[in-house]
């Protein structure tokens, strides 16, 4: 995918999506949503893939967790993959499922050596399947754990070195995990190695009830902080495919379309320092 | 030692908590609600946002997800309805569930073209004629009139409702890429039910005439044709 800005496709925006003259745009959308047999929801992807590039955004398939990928998971992401080709296929760094349940969110791990190995080979597991590399996605963290064996950013990038996967960075999650367990977001950006790195996230955050902890809760506009960590990310690494992420209070079109065209300002900015 | 830590981490999100773990249940939470309130529409508008929440909040502790695609979880949700005592003041909601479930199903069923009339003009052998339901096709027969309160309620402004106290039977199709809710009478449940498990259209049309002789099985027949409730490939044997 050329290095453009995409947007989180909603199925209320599908009419305005498919018209928007933006050059460059693409799309993304949660894997599992489309993990069914037919019906609209399928055919409106159809019709959004045959006019933008697409990108398949995977939340369940539990990769940091003890067990392998669920092969009925994989299966049904691989007739995705093959059915609609997407430019990147991305997954977390977390888990969902356990002892036959799953759980709808991104659960936290310790980042021990243990955990490194069961998650570059089930992170290579998909890869065999889907025949194609990976990026894995950064968590948002709201929970200082003690068992930690490598800094995250290293832990990253031996992830990637050992299975093949790129990164994508959520710069969201980088903020709202420097806010809520302490450590400086413009460091760790510094430490992701350029290279790895596959696609960018951008979301907003709130604040919980209780006013301490921020929440990657995709339900605001990309706060400032989190552009500023962007311009400066871009600056350094080049332009990455980056996605305006939104899940809640979701806004008119137009108010995503804004956002993404100012990623894009940003983006073409480091098109022509790097030219 | 990854297991182990998953354990006692599912474990502590299992009850409320305050902190950084709350962050994680109430996601956990919140997610099984909007999934359900997205499958269960009417029964949401039917128990109001609050309770229905707290409901479906429950439901989810007792019958988690057991996979990640959560625009199909929910499946064990009318039945567990039904076994709550206090569901006894509103007999009629699990019924309702169960036509929500049946659009679910439809809604994410595999596509297929649909058989019409005109495939039918030339055949007369309707005593060896098979028919497959379309794939997307459900129907039951619901011991409340929950398809007359489901219908009702489908928008936000629901009508007013004059009706029986008395069984009703639904039939959901979805021809192109939109559910039509059809009526069904025991005749035409009868009917289906019987193309269901293997009969030719003519024994199915008998032993319904048997069953309900004052019924019109010519128009009953046309009309779940038009409907697309039979798949296009016609010969099943």
């Amino acid at each position: 995918m050329t290095p453009a800005a995409g947007v989180g496709f909603k199925a209320k925006h599908f009419d305005e999506a498919l018209a928007a003259p933006a050059a460059g745009l693409w799309f993304e959308v949660h894997a599992e949503n489309y993990m069914v047999d037919g019906g609209p929801r399928l055919a409106m992807l159809e019709a959004v893939r045959s006019e933008r590039p697409l990108s398949l955004h995977g939340v369940g398939l539990s990769l940091a967790g003890a067990a392998p990928p669920d092969e009925d998971h994989l299966a049904r992401l691989k007739r995705l993959v093959d059915r609609f080709e997407p430019e990147l296929v991305s997954e977390h760094l977390a888990w969902s499922r356990l002892d036959g349940r799953c759980f709808p969110d991104l659960l936290p791990v310790p980042r021990t050596n243990e955990v490194l190995r069961r998650l570059a080979d089930n992170v290579s597991r998909v890869q065999d399947v889907l025949g194609r590399p990976i990026l894995i996605e950064n968590p948002s963290h709201y929970l200082a754990l003690s068992d930690h064996q490598w800094s995250e950013t290293s832990f990253l990038a031996e992830l990637a070195r050992r299975s093949g996967c790129g990164l994508l960075i959520d710069v969201n999650n980088v903020a709202v995990g420097s806010h809520n367990i302490g450590y400086d977001p413009t460091a760790w950006l510094r430490d992701i190695p350029a290279k790895l790195v596959g696609e960018i996230h951008l979301a907003g955050h709130s604040l919980d009830d209780e006013g301490t902890l921020l929440i990657d809760s995709h339900d605001q506009p990309v706060s400032d902080d989190v552009w500023t960590l962007y311009e400066g990310f871009i600056a350094r690494i080049g332009a990455r495919p980056t996605l305006i992420e939104r899940d809640g209070n979701v806004p008119p079109f137009a108010d995503l379309l804004a956002e993404r065209e100012h990623a894009q300002g940003i983006l073409d900015q480091g098109l022509r320092l790097a030219a | 030692m990854l297991l182990e830590f998953q354990r006692d981490f599912a474990a502590s999100i299992a009850e409320p908590a305050s902190g950084p773990i709350s962050v994680y249940r109430n996601t956990v939470v919140s997610g099984c609600v909007d999934a359900l309130r997205a499958n269960y529409p009417v029964v949401a508008r039917l128990l109001g946002d609050e309770m229905f929440d707290a409901i479906a909040a429950e439901h989810a502790g007792k019958c988690p997800p057991r996979q990640p695609v959560l625009a199909l979880y929910g499946s064990a949700f009318p039945d567990w309805l039904a076994e709550q005592g206090w569901l006894r003041e509103v007999p009629y909601l699990p019924h309702v569930a169960r036509i929500e479930r049946l659009h679910v199903e439809t809604l994410f069923a595999a596509d297929a073209g649909s058989l019409q009339i005109s495939d039918l003009e030339s055949r007369s052998d309707w005593q060896a004629l098979r028919l497959n339901l379309h794939p997307a096709t459900r129907f039951a027969w619901l011991s409340a009139p929950a398809m007359s309160i489901w219908l009702a309620h489908r928008d936000d402004m629901p009508r007013e409702l004059e009706f029986e106290w008395r069984a009703e039977g639904v039939v959901l199709t979805r021809p192109f890429f939109e559910v039509e809710p059809l009526r069904l009478e025991r005749a035409g449940h009868r009917f289906l039910a019987g193309i269901r498990v293997g009969e030719t259209v003519g024994a199915a049309a008998i032993s319904t005439a048997s069953l309900y002789p004052e019924t019109d099985l010519g128009s009953l027949f046309t009309s779940l044709v038009n409907a697309g409730a039979f798949a296009a490939t016609s010969h099943r044997s």
